[in-house]
């Protein structure tokens, strides 16, 4: 755990796992979008 | 520049005292694939492990019997220490792999170690796909000790306290120290490890269940699918890296440990701690996105172009895998090398060659110039437009954030872009050498050269089992300097200038 501030073992690694997870799904959404939109535009 | 006196016989007492603790942590290493050697009946494996390990450790013996000291280290001797741990930490590991029989010869077995070492993954070992088991964990064992830090982890196992280590640890590329205390940091550092590696150890395990493969095969490839692809390092236990597994949840699982071996610790630790608007704050992210972003839009125009793909899934599992693998400086493949040279036109090779450049974020497991440097530049740039077109008065301030608001100094700005020259002086090097040997054109050693370089792993084709031996002498050294970003291999080589010349600059 690390020292000085909220948070227990479990839930500070569920935290982390989690936004990793969000930050990586967020980066698919935008390249999905990029992708599809040049994909529309030059086929 | 002041100057120092020579470094005298206790200095050099003090360096291979140091040095002997960290070949000792990879003789300990070997001990694992040795045991795994033995477990599975590898005997001709375990001979090059028991051999490999007994030479580190008698090296340790050695420096520890003679060299034994209480001293402090200095910026200085923690610089050469690190700039030799990664150089004879490469030699001695290469020694179990040329006692395997599957390099042609030393300098082959060393750009092996090397790769490894500094989590580049290009490779030139003899019939991969058939690599026993231990040999494979050895590969990837050293991919993830040599991604977290091999000083660092090893001195922070062997040394009582962390003052007298701490010095190594900015050498060895990672100017960002995530907590106060060294050791502390290390313990982070490896609680995120072992954490990721559980949940997506796990994940991978189930995914490859799914797949088809047995359970015992499933655990061998997710294990080393973790440790390569957290460690931003790009091995594989196939000759045929991703493609291998034709599995969208396997891409899409190792593309998120791709993604956590880019972020620093200290943007983990931001995201453990649940500040998560550092992330969309920090000057290094804004950086990394946006760079992500434009070579993303050219590569898929590029690939538009050229015809390569016309459905959004190939341009995604293809094109965003490929660029995934070179802005984390993974290395993992889904395309063969000639891919890029005869399908992708020539925008969407030169895009993953501008990702592969830059590469991650410092005080990570990535490689490349770094995203931090090229946002610094592009502020240190924009400050001096400012201070051009404002009236000669006006006081210029450039600020960023990055853990908390900084002002812009011209040190900082200055290393930077030091740092960033030399790195480009590397790549147009090694591309140059690889057009003396005659075969190759500038878009394949250049893509090599930046792929090497940086600590990538992403192949056009040039690195081989057959390919010349001085091509592969100056692809080992650009990996060196690489990984340790330059500064450190420079302080050694002023240092052994130092001691010819009978003074040194400090």
């Amino acid at each position: 755990m690390i020292r000085g501030h909220r948070g227990g073992f479990w839930r500070e690694r569920a935290r982390g796992m989690g936004y990793l997870v969000a930050v990586g799904l967020g980066v698919l959404a935008v390249a999905a979008l990029v992708a599809a939109a040049m994909l529309t535009v030059m086929t | 520049m002041t100057a120092a006196l020579r470094p005298d016989a206790s200095d050099l007492g003090l360096i291979g005292y140091y040095l002997g603790k960290v070949l000792l942590g990879l003789g300990v290493l070997q001990l694992i694939p040795l045991a795994v050697a033995l477990a599975f009946g590898e005997w001709n494996s375990a001979s090059s492990f028991a051999i490999g390990a007994s030479i580190a450790v008698l090296i340790w013996a050695l420096s520890d019997a003679l060299l034994a000291t209480r001293r402090s280290l200095t910026w200085a001797h923690g610089m050469v220490i690190v700039a030799l741990s990664w150089l004879f930490g490469a030699i001695v590991t290469s020694i179990p792999m040329l006692l395997s029989g599957r390099f042609s010869g030393p300098l082959p077995a060393l750009f092996e170690s090397m790769s490894a070492l500094t989590t580049t993954g290009m490779s030139v070992i003899h019939d991969l796909d058939h690599t026993p088991i231990s040999e494979d964990l050895f590969r990837h064992l050293l991919q993830i000790s040599g991604g977290l830090g091999i000083v660092i982890v090893v001195l922070s196992v062997f040394s009582a306290g962390g003052a007298r280590v701490s010095t190594l640890y900015v050498s060895e590329a990672r100017d960002e120290r995530v907590l106060p205390n060294i050791i502390r940091t290390a313990r982070f550092i490896f609680q995120v490890a072992s954490t990721l590696f559980v949940v997506f150890t796990s994940a991978l395990f189930v995914a490859l269940l799914s797949g088809g493969f047995t359970p015992g095969r499933a655990l061998y490839h997710a294990v080393n699918l973790f440790f390569a692809s957290f460690a931003t390092g790009g091995f594989s236990v196939m000759q045929a890296s991703m493609i291998y597994y034709h599995s969208p949840w396997v891409e899409l699982l190792v593309a998120f440990v791709m993604l956590a071996g880019t972020f620093s610790f200290g943007l983990h630790l931001s995201l453990w701690r649940g500040s998560a608007t550092e992330v969309f704050r920090h000057l290094e992210t804004r950086t990394l996105a946006l760079t992500s972003l434009v070579f993303f839009a050219l590569m898929t125009f590029g690939l538009l172009r050229a015809g390569s793909y016309d459905s959004l899934e190939p341009l995604l599992r293809k094109g965003l895998f490929t660029l995934a693998s070179a802005v984390s400086s993974t290395g993992h493949q889904v395309n063969v090398g000639d891919t890029y040279l005869y399908d992708w036109g020539v925008l969407a090779p030169a895009a993953i060659v501008g990702a592969m450049a830059i590469g991650g974020m410092a005080s990570s497991t990535a490689g490349g110039i770094k995203a931090m440097r090229i946002g610094i530049a592009f502020k240190a740039m924009t400050h001096e437009i400012r201070r051009i077109l404002l009236p000669e008065s006006a006081m210029v301030i450039t600020t960023y954030h990055a853990g908390k608001p900084q002002v812009l100094r011209d040190q900082t700005a200055r290393a930077a872009t030091t740092v960033l020259l030399l790195f480009i002086a590397s790549f147009l090097v090694g591309a140059v050498v690889g057009l003396v040997y005659g075969d190759l054109d500038i878009t394949q050693t250049l893509f090599e050269s930046v792929s090497v370089g940086a600590n990538i792993g992403i192949s056009i084709g040039v690195v081989s089992p057959e390919m010349p031996s001085g091509l592969m002498a100056v692809y080992i050294v650009q990996m060196w300097l690489g990984r340790l970003e330059f500064v450190a291999v420079f302080a050694l080589l002023g240092y052994v200038a130092a001691l010819a010349r009978g003074r040194a600059g400090a």
